[in-house]
């Protein structure tokens, strides 16, 4: 069986680097390219656009804040795919219209992709139509369709081009890359209810702003209270937040995270939407949980009897920060249980992927491991 | 706890989806994907009693059936699930039962499967079964969707019923105020719009225009192709009227072809007034004047316009368009001027027209009319013949002109009554003459036969009649005709010429060498006889010109073995002149005048 593609990684951020390790993959028998690339690279946008729109091959990919080669994380550097199955790739920039007109969009736009099953799915972390987007686009493709992906973009939450296009590198765009090959995708956590359920009384959005009738602050740091030892002060949220996200739990125990990142002492708003009348939990987890959790999707993606030869993850930033220097760890776990192929993937801020009832959503705090 | 939190959660979720939406597909929308979540299914659908054209009811009916309506998601590994015969098998046998929910299991999925009232059927696809809990919980929200339903359905149906109201509402009121085929305003809408447009003209100070155009040979398309054609041409004038004005100009059409327009917000001073619109109808003068390309062919049309301007409302706006056509119809007749502005004393020549053909139908009646008879003779001053002359003696005003009336009453169907009298009385003083002695070589008495009259179908029949009903030899008629028939339908004229001909009557072409006809159908009538106009005739001894035409129809003549009579000679000198060319029988004044029957039986020569 041959590749389904072939991987070239730099540690530098040099884009001259970026070009020639391009250029050496292009002279492979490759069909188009997956670029992972490190924020802190701080391509010039003149040049890396030259670069993209030089490129005869299709071009897909985006910039995160740190990539993921071999087992190690980087914070410098980029991951050149080339992709030896003909890759379809449609950029979707997101504009505010209502429901039916985003189904509409979507139809007229995606009849190329339309009898695809795998699917990868980059979109722009500071992108907020982002999540109604996977909705309206898991309507179309239906059940029975295989995705993973994640969110790109930088920790400082500053709005930059951070996907990368045939027509350069774009913001506010959700890109959809149809792979006409077999993706086998596995998904965790480790995450587990620490308190709860509290109901969700008023929420817009992203942002929740009472749980059980009380501001959500309050409750939060209530709750959060209960689960340390030491008194909390009022920005509390900083320290303790990435370690207590909310969680949504499904009818067949699934639990969704909603990373909560900001607040203003009264609403906090999460990565991803959260629905009035919907019930919410408090989660914690530890190194070992997440390990676990970790090995478990390895394993599920090493029970496949399927020859895959290539290894893509999407973890999300925030179990780098929760799990600090042991991130190494959890990405070696991974290696180790399928040590023939290189792992390659992102630190993503958000992740995307098909839950096991088979609907696209979009993740929090979760590792997505696909193989293809 | 836990359990009944989270399932009043779930209950809650899903009746706030359903929300107060009207739309249907947006609510169930809105409800299946939400479903989707809450329920952790991997499909849900939505299928609804819909009539034929696929509208959802929610009343039995024999035209309805529960068709697909929706899904979330729209697929299933890749398949349409408004596809899927599966599913409908599932819906149709479970419609069956008299059952409210049910579930089966097959493909490994779970389908609980949820009844909408009557109506419709709502399942639901999961990986796993639904717990008791859950499932007793369920039919409360189906309650709400099923009244939501029918909420949207009534609503819908509602919407749809005042939106085609409305619709055939303005159907009605564009009918009523628009031509089916040009999509011009009507007479009626015309007439409004100009009512309004002389209240603006006056309040604003400003000038106005009614512009009447009537398309020349338009008939003749419509006559000679089909008016399949006629309609297409009329369509591209509508249009090119269109184009050739600006959008704040009111175009109407009515009677067919003739076409009225509105163009206010001129200045007040007349002469700028007057420069507008006459740009405005050279630009439609010539638009309309440009060949019609269509598949049939080329077409060329004309147009003549009558206009009637207007500052304030002294005149109404049916007398404004009255007076427009009026002063079409007058640069139609007069055929100088392509427009033509209304002059007062225009509506004064018509009135007197309309009191004139009043006139002649009660002169036919009185039986005011004459006939007088021209004598004709050959070059030994033998009368060879006499041409019947119409003569009008009016009760107060004595003899009109034929020169006044027969324009008048060619223009109506009196010409035909008019030529009928001619044909009677002519053939009733031929029998009277017959009873006399004849001169040796009197001939025949000629009648003027119009255009108009010959192309009547029954035309042949009736002089047939005549000849018998008076009994007298064919032959004593010849009838006239002019070159104006070929304009007509000519095969149809030379049938019933030669219908005649065979019968034994004669035909004469008058006033030759006047007419526009081709010399190639010269031939193909069936005439014995070319009259020489007079307008050759006159001092031709002294026009080398007039010489030359009158030599060369002489000659045509004689081509075409016909003889030949000049009309219209008054001199000894114009005789000899004629003698000398070859022409040898004359009619007009050097040899008689008209003269009335009674003197026509008197003459002796």
């Amino acid at each position: 069986m041959t590749e389904a593609s072939i991987v070239r990684f730099t540690n530098s951020s040099s884009i001259d680097e970026l070009n020639i390790a391009i250029n050496i993959v292009c002279q492979e028998n490759i069909q188009g390219l997956l670029l992972l690339t490190c924020v802190d690279n701080n391509y010039l946008e003149p040049q890396i656009n030259k670069i993209l729109s030089d490129c005869q091959l299709p071009i897909g990919g985006g910039m995160f804040p740190k990539i993921i080669y071999h087992g190690k994380n980087y914070s410098q550097g980029a991951i050149i795919v080339g992709l030896r199955i003909k890759p379809e790739i449609i950029n979707y920039p997101m504009y505010n219209s209502d429901e039916r007109d985003i189904d509409q969009y979507i139809q007229s736009n995606s009849l190329v992709i339309q009898h695809h099953k795998s699917f990868l799915i980059l979109s722009d972390a500071l992108c907020n139509a982002s999540e109604d987007f996977v909705d309206h686009f898991y309507n179309y493709m239906g059940s029975g369709v295989t995705v993973i992906g994640g969110g790109a973009g930088s920790l400082d939450f500053l709005p930059r081009p951070v996907i990368y296009t045939n027509q350069g590198v774009k913001g506010y765009i959700t890109q959809v890359i149809a792979l006409p090959c077999s993706l086998i995708n596995s998904i965790g956590h480790g995450w587990e209810i620490a308190d709860g359920p509290y109901l969700v009384t008023s929420a817009d959005g992203h942002y929740v702003h009472s749980l059980n009738y009380q501001s959500t602050f309050s409750l939060y740091k209530k709750v959060v209270q209960q689960q340390v030892a030491v008194p909390l002060s009022d920005n509390f949220f900083v320290e303790y937040a990435k370690s207590f996200p909310l969680g949504m739990a499904s009818l067949d125990g699934e639990i969704l995270v909603r990373d909560p990142i900001q607040t203003n002492a009264s609403y906090l708003e999460c990565v991803g939407n959260v629905l009035v009348n919907s019930m919410v939990y408090l989660l914690k987890s530890d190194k070992h949980k997440m390990l676990a959790s970790t090995q478990k999707v390895a394993n599920e993606i090493a029970l496949d009897k399927q020859e895959n030869k290539t290894l893509l993850l999407f973890n999300c930033i925030s179990r780098d920060s929760f799990l600090g220097t042991d991130i190494n760890e959890e990405l070696s776990i991974i290696q180790n249980t399928l040590p023939e192929t290189p792992l390659i993937g992102a630190m993503a801020l958000g992740e995307i992927a098909n839950t096991d009832n088979g609907s696209i959503r979009l993740l929090n705090k979760t590792t997505v491991l696909g193989a293809f | 706890m836990n359990t009944a939190m989270h399932i009043m959660s779930i209950q809650h979720q899903l009746v706030l989806a359903i929300g107060e939406e009207t739309d249907l597909k947006k609510m169930l929308y809105t409800f299946l994907h939400l479903a989707g979540q809450c329920l952790n299914t991997t499909n849900n659908h939505i299928f609804i009693m819909q009539d034929k054209q696929g509208t959802p009811v929610y009343q039995l009916n024999n035209d309805a059936s529960i068709q697909h309506f929706l899904s979330f998601p729209t697929r299933k590994e890749g398949i349409h699930t408004n596809q899927s015969s599966q599913l409908m098998n599932l819906v149709t046998d479970f419609s069956e039962k008299n059952i409210d929910s049910e579930v089966t299991q097959f493909n490994s999925s779970f389908y609980y499967l949820f009844k909408l009232g009557e109506f419709g059927v709502f399942i639901i696809e999961r990986k796993n079964a639904l717990s008791k809990e859950i499932q007793s919980a369920l039919p409360q929200v189906i309650n709400k969707l099923t009244n939501s339903c029918i909420a949207s359905i009534n609503y819908h149906t509602m919407v749809f019923e005042i939106k085609m109201r409305k619709e055939v509402e303005a159907q009605i009121r564009y009918q009523a105020t628009h031509d089916d085929l040009t999509g011009l305003y009507n007479r009626m809408e015309v007439q409004r719009c100009l009512t309004k447009a002389i209240q603006a003209t006056t309040v604003e100070k400003k000038t106005g225009y009614v512009l009447s155009i009537n398309l020349m040979n338009f008939k003749s398309i419509n006559d000679a192709i089909g008016y399949h054609v006629g309609d297409k041409v009329l369509r591209q004038v509508a249009d090119r009227i269109k184009n050739s004005t600006d959008k704040e100009t009111t175009i109407a059409i009515f009677n067919g072809h003739e076409f009225i327009l509105i163009i206010d917000h001129l200045p007040a001073n007349k002469m700028k007034a007057q420069l507008i619109i006459g740009d405005i109808i050279a630009e439609i003068i010539h638009t309309i004047e440009h060949p019609f390309e269509l598949a049939e062919g080329n077409f060329s049309l004309s147009c003549f316009i009558g206009y009637e301007r207007f500052t304030d409302n002294s005149k109404t706006a049916q007398d404004i368009i009255k007076n427009a056509s009026i002063a079409m119809y007058e640069a139609f007749k007069k055929s100088k001027d392509k427009a033509l502005a209304y002059k007062l004393i225009m509506s004064e020549q018509l009135n007197q027209h309309i009191r004139y053909t009043k006139e002649i139908k009660q002169a036919l009646i009185n039986n005011d009319f004459e006939l007088h008879y021209q004598p004709q003779f050959d070059h030994l001053y033998n009368m060879i013949g006499a041409e019947a002359l119409l003569r009008w003696n009016h009760p107060t005003r004595g003899y009109e002109s034929p020169a006044v009336y027969i324009p008048i009453a060619e223009e109506s169907d009196l010409i035909i009554e008019i030529g009928n009298y001619v044909l009677e009385q002519a053939c009733r003083d031929i029998k009277r003459l017959r009873q006399r002695v004849l001169p040796t070589y009197f001939e025949q008495i000629s009648i003027n036969v119009s255009a108009k009259q010959l192309a009547k179908r029954d035309f042949v029949n009736n002089v047939i009649a005549m000849v018998n009903k008076y009994q007298i030899p064919a032959s004593s008629l010849k009838i006239e005709i002019t070159e104006s028939i070929m304009m007509g339908n000519l095969e149809r004229s030379i049938d019933g010429l030669n219908t005649l001909l065979k019968f034994g009557v004669t035909c004469a072409i008058d006033d030759f060498g006047t007419g526009y006809s081709s010399l190639a159908y010269l031939k193909r009538l069936p005439a014995s006889l070319l009259k020489i106009d007079r307008s050759f005739v006159t001092d031709i001894h002294l026009d080398q010109s007039n010489k030359a035409i009158i030599s060369m129809i002489i000659q045509l003549a004689k081509s075409v073995n016909m003889e030949v009579i000049a009309e219209g000679v008054e001199t000894e000198k114009e005789v000899n002149c004629l003698i000398e060319l070859g022409c040898y029988k004359f009619q007009g004044y050097y040899f008689s005048r008209p003269i009335t029957f009674n003197k026509l039986l008197e003459y002796r020569h």
